[in-house]
């Protein structure tokens, strides 16, 4: 069975419906993104998978047991960072990694040993004595991302965990974070940052108004839903007014001409493969070569306006 | 290593807040050296089995149960504590049962409670006359003491599951600590009292604990006590077993 199952997933929070009729399931090893805006459903979805709250409908099986019934088995074996910022008041960095490895059990000598490596790779060494409540937002969330690492475990989840971090330490924590997929650790990541989602995630679930509104690869979401793309072509300038003027001709392509590179022409379009074809072809006739003919990958940012966008403009 | 234990550690390292803990020993002695002093002028020392108990000493078993009840109705408190800091629900899907939370909560509290009580008769000692210990009274004494702190500790985390603000939690238990403090025997017994009240001291615990605690300490008995024990474990129990109950179905 695979780390997640959900099916028919409902949650409420009394009338407000949160999570509504939600079905899919993340593989051993993956990383999977859930992607969607301010009150989608994300860290409702996340509290239902981490035992806090009940599925009101549907079936919920993490690890291969069945919630909420089995949810003591499933809590030994995940890993929960939480959206909220959750931090022992009057402790210091290392006195925090301390006390939680010993919630988790984890022996003493270990517990060294772990803080020490965490300490390193989180770039907290120089804050180790430092009291949580004197850290700044971004540190006080590395600690709490590093904190969860003082324990071993099959399922990871990641509720925004890199919110308020700075560039290269985001980029450190989504590399651990990957590199521990590869050995095999499951990973359940929200974000509001798409290009994280693309970087790190290998398939991603778009949920909107509590609905599963896409779920695939990120690069077939791009393909589905990107919607337009763009031929990026480069000629000699030289030759620019032969092509141009060819090209014009054709009433199929929308040309564009970009003013500030010299022999840069772009051509949108919604049929990739004819519209190379024609460039081809109108290239042979004028006996032209051009410098180079690309297309142009959609960005996850115009997948996710695409789908959210949509929908949220008939729902009103 | 057990879970509640886990959890109990976590909270003497993290959680309590010894600057409290400091404070809330404060009305205790107060109790014990400035009313105890004082009233001692207008009440006279009275005899129980032909030894002289002053007062002040009658006083002191109060304050002992005192400063169990503060130190347990920081439990209460150590739930919000990580409910305003978020450890609670970080806990929670941790490796563990929320009866497992409560209980560790119940019983740091205990501990916390106890530690009060020892330090508050520590002090107390050079005012103790009349003290008579036999053979089973270190027994009644430690059963008492740890049944109170027990029954504290999960009436304060009943009142946090019924509260959805700090604020209103800290006034509610000042009100209810109130109430109990002066419905009870610690003051004078409860044959003594009037008869309307005689009823709230019958149903109030702090008026076993205190009456229990003298019983082990100056050896005295009223025909009370054995339905006084009887209740003190029934009350502890039924309340820690609310306190499961609403933790069950806290909203998160
Ligand atoms: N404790 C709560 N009580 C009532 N309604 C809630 C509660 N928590 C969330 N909701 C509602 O449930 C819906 C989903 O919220 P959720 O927190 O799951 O969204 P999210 O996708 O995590 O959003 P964000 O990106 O802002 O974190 C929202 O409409 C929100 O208002
Ligand atoms: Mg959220």
């Amino acid at each position: 069975m695979n780390p997640i199952q959900v099916s028919d997933l409902l949650f409420s929070y009394g009338d407000r419906v949160a999570v509504n009729n939600v079905s899919f399931e993340v593989k051993k090893g993956e990383v999977f993104g859930f992607l969607g805006p301010n009150g989608a459903g994300k860290s409702t979805t996340i509290k239902i998978l981490t035992t806090l709250l009940a599925p009101k409908h549907g079936e919920v099986y993490v690890l291969g047991y069945k919630l909420p019934e089995e949810g003591k088995e499933v809590r030994k074996r995940i890993g929960v960072v939480l959206q909220e910022a959750s931090y022992e008041y009057s402790l210091n960095v290392e006195d925090s990694l301390d006390v939680y490895g010993l919630i988790w059990d984890i022996p003493r000598k270990e517990r060294r040993k772990k803080i020490n490596t965490l300490l390193a790779e989180f770039d907290l060494e120089e804050y180790r004595h430092t009291h949580i409540h004197d850290l700044s937002i971004g540190m006080k969330r590395r600690v709490q991302v590093a904190r969860e690492f003082m324990h071993d475990m099959d399922l990871l989840f990641l509720d925004e965990p890199t919110v308020g971090m700075d560039v290269i330490v985001r980029r450190r924590t989504l590399d651990t974070i990957k590199e521990l997929a590869s050995k095999g650790l499951t990973v359940f990541f929200t974000t509001h940052i798409l290009e994280e989602a693309d970087y790190i995630c290998d398939r991603i679930a778009v949920i909107n108004k509590g609905k599963i509104v896409a779920i695939d690869r990120s690069k077939n979401l791009k393909e589905l839903f990107g919607g337009i793309r763009t031929v990026d072509i480069r000629v000699d300038p030289d030759d620019l007014g032969f092509v141009l003027a060819e090209m014009r001709k054709l009433d199929s392509l929308s040309v564009n001409v970009d003013g500030d590179i010299p022999g840069r022409i772009q051509i949108a379009t919604d049929k990739p493969l004819k519209t190379f074809q024609i460039i081809t072809q109108t290239f042979e006739a004028l006996n032209i070569k051009p410098i180079s003919v690309s297309l142009e990958e959609p960005s996850l940012e115009q997948v996710f306006m695409n789908l959210v966008d949509k929908e949220n403009r008939v729902v009103r | 290593m057990n879970p509640v234990i886990r959890l109990i550690i976590r909270d003497l390292r993290a959680t309590v807040d010894k600057a409290l803990l400091t404070v809330q020993l404060a009305f205790p002695l107060l109790l014990l050296f400035v009313s105890g002093f004082a009233y001692s002028k207008l009440i006279q020392p009275f005899e129980v089995q032909g030894r002289l108990i002053p007062y002040p000493a009658f006083l002191a078993a109060g304050a002992i149960i005192l400063s169990i009840m503060f130190g347990s109705i920081l439990a209460g408190s150590l739930v919000w504590v990580d409910r305003r800091l978020n450890m609670f629900q970080q806990i929670l899907v941790g490796p563990f049962t929320r009866g497992q939370y409560i209980l560790s909560k119940v019983i740091s509290s205990t501990l916390v409670g106890l530690g009060g009580a020892v330090i508050i008769s520590i002090v107390a000692l050079p005012i103790l006359r009349g003290v008579h210990i036999t053979l089973t009274s270190p027994f009644i004494i430690i059963g008492t003491v740890c049944l109170s702190a027990f029954l504290m500790g999960s009436m304060a985390i009943v009142i946090s599951t019924f509260v959805t603000s700090e604020q209103v939690f800290n006034a509610l238990v000042n009100l209810i600590v109130f109430i109990l403090m002066f419905a009870s025997s610690i003051y004078y017994p409860a044959q003594d009292a009037p008869s309307i009240l005689r009823f709230i001291f019958l149903i109030n615990p702090l008026t076993y604990s205190v009456d229990l605690l003298r019983f082990g300490l100056f050896g005295m008995w009223t025909s009370y006590l054995p339905y006084e024990a009887l209740l003190l474990a029934t009350e502890g129990g039924i309340i820690f077993f609310i306190a499961v109950m609403r933790f069950r179905n806290i909203s998160i």
